[in-house]
């Protein structure tokens, strides 16, 4: 492989381990600075996605959107407390358009409950688009498509 | 009596019948066999989908009512259908995909194929082979079909019954739920915009509660109270109409009442005065029809419809046994929305659904009243807000005469 691909495909993987650290740590606020101001963020079944229907579970657009979904996680909603940790494997860069990089990766989330065993909440593929930012890479797009049929019980947190 | 031999012994409605619920109605497995007789495969009209879902010839959509799983199909020729998916032959279900498009359904144990309007289009070795086997000669296709539901359609949605004995659809809704109807699924057409499944373990009665429930909404839901979208001190309509069955509520937006401070809103400890939201529009709409208001029915027992600002949902009430339901949401918007008012829908939903900034919370709530339920079933629960009797049409958020209504209409139809 050249040594710009590897170098690419390095910082990918930096960048979704990272994405999963600040996730897995709460850091929910360090999440959202991740995303360019005019990001797209939605959470949507592989349902949707396939058949190109626009409706996701969690549709943001802006980093607004995300700020404002943090500050009712953190402030207003009520909800049982629950871990998530992210499993992310299969990094792939597919290619770059516009000065955008086109990559993609499976995650599996699994949530971890009072009184309960852990369970996978979730599991599909990031589809993402990467924007370079003052020499960092940035999510200028984040779709999370998930395999599930169903969503058991509230999805509470991120993806 | 009557009632005795059908439920355990020990298991009797409490003596103040309209203002005591027994917690055993939600975890008793020959209970909820009961209820899905009575309501899901009874004289009732079922939720299948919307119209768009099967836009053209070929067209087929899953769909459940109770907990069976039924087809919604378009004929060749563009007839709606609803049948069961069950193959006249050993009952396998046929379709085995959530939606798509195909000139027939086969199913796959013997290769029976039908047309999407249910009947049996051929069988292979119909004849049999080599002169032995086949169907006896007077086999007829015209006698094995897939079995076609009582179909309504009214405004763009498609709703069945098993039953061909009970009312006319309109008959069946009643006048003040049409009204509500009509308003949003008038016959526009409708475009789809997608789907959220959430399986919730708990009894579909605590579902049909929560739609029932405006007190919970003003105390429980932070973020409806702080910005004005649901809140004790506005008026709020509410009525159980057709003899407590169905639900409906409808109140006015007013986007000039977020973050205000009153003596209603000092009693909701939840209220977050200092939130502020750094991109309004998800709680700004677009008053498209024009009359400011937010409303929604509990079409009972398959259905609540939402007109919540830009937010159009049907969502489905599937149970599938005692503990548990999927409650499938379907939205959807007009066929001829501009980019605008497309991208509000999105946007506001991230209101509701499993992930909903606002429904997040019930998923939450009646999850864990479940659990509390299930392991008390000899516990007795208090409904008393707003009075003993039922006082309907109410026009205020802090009363349980919606739940007291709703009781009183199952107890009639179960017997208890």
């Amino acid at each position: 492989m050249p040594n710009a691909e590897a170098q690419l495909r390095g910082e990918v993987r930096d960048l979704y381990d990272e994405y999963a650290a600040r996730l897995d740590n709460f850091e929910l606020e360090n999440w959202a600075g991740m995303f360019t101001d005019d990001a797209l963020y939605v959470v949507t079944s592989r349902e949707n996605f396939d058949r190109g229907l626009a409706h996701g579970t969690i549709w943001c657009e802006g980093r607004a959107m995300l700020n404002d979904r943090i500050l009712a996680i953190r402030k207003a909603l009520i909800y049982e407390d629950r871990y998530l940790r992210h499993f992310v494997s299969g990094i792939r860069v597919i290619g770059q358009s516009d000065g955008l990089i086109e990559s993609q990766a499976n995650f599996m989330v699994v949530e971890s409950m009072i009184d309960a065993k852990p369970e996978i909440v979730m599991l599909g593929r990031y589809v993402d688009k990467l924007k370079r930012t003052d020499g960092n890479l940035m999510f200028r797009e984040r779709q999370c498509v998930f395999d599930n049929h169903w969503l058991t019980r509230a999805l509470v947190l991120p993806i | 009596m009557a009632e005795d031999q059908r439920t355990p012994s020990n298991k009797v409605w409490p003596e103040d019948r309209m203002t005591r619920l027994p917690a055993w109605i939600y975890s008793d497995p020959a209970l909820f066999e009961r209820e899905m007789e009575q309501f899901f495969f009874g004289k009732t009209w079922n939720y299948i989908g919307l119209e768009c879902e099967v836009p053209t010839p070929g067209s087929f959509k899953r769909s459940w009512i109770g907990t069976k799983q039924v087809l919604l199909t378009r004929d060749k020729d563009g007839e709606i259908h609803v049948l069961e998916n069950r193959c006249a032959h050993r009952g396998t279900p046929v379709c085995w995909k959530q939606a798509g498009n195909a000139k027939s359904l086969t199913c796959p144990y013997h290769q029976w194929t039908y047309n999407l309007d249910g009947s049996l289009q051929g069988l292979p070795f119909l004849r049999g082979t080599m002169g032995k086997g086949g169907m006896p000669k007077d086999f007829d296709r015209k006698d094995h079909k897939m079995r076609k539901l009582r179909m309504a359609r009214r405004g763009g949605v498609v709703w069945a019954s098993f039953r061909d004995d009970g009312p006319d659809f309109a008959t069946y809704c009643g006048p003040e739920i049409l009204k509500l109807y009509d308003r949003h699924c008038s016959g526009k057409p409708l475009r789809l915009l997608g789907y959220s499944r959430q399986l919730l373990p708990i009894n579909w009665k605590l579902y049909i509660e929560n739609l029932r429930d405006p007190y919970h909404a003003t105390i429980l839901h932070a973020f409806f109270v702080t910005f004005g979208l649901f809140r004790a001190d506005v008026t709020l309509h509410t009525d159980s109409p057709e003899g407590g069955r169905h639900e409906l509520a409808s109140t006015q937006y007013s986007g000039d009442t977020a973050n205000q401070q009153n003596e209603a809103t000092q009693q909701m400890s939840n209220l977050k005065a200092g939130m502020k939201l750094e991109d309004m529009s998800i709680v700004k709409p677009i008053d498209e029809l024009k009359d400011g208001a937010l409303a929604n029915f509990n079409l009972f027992p398959s259905v609540h419809v939402q007109q919540h600002a830009n937010i159009f949902s049907m969502r489905h009430i599937i149970p599938k046994d005692v503990n548990s339901m999927e409650l499938a949401w379907t939205q959807f918007g007009y066929a001829d929305d501009d980019e605008t008012l497309h991208k509000a829908r999105l946007k506001q939903a991230n209101l509701i659904g499993p992930a909903g900034l606002v429904s997040i919370e019930d998923g939450e709530v009646l999850a864990v009243l479940q659990t509390g339920v299930k392991a008390y079933p000899e516990g007795i629960q208090v409904l008393e807000m707003g009075g003993k009797g039922i006082n309907l049409p109410s026009d205020h958020y802090i009363h349980e005469d919606l739940l007291r209504a709703f009781y009183d209409f199952y107890r009639r139809e179960m017997g208890l």
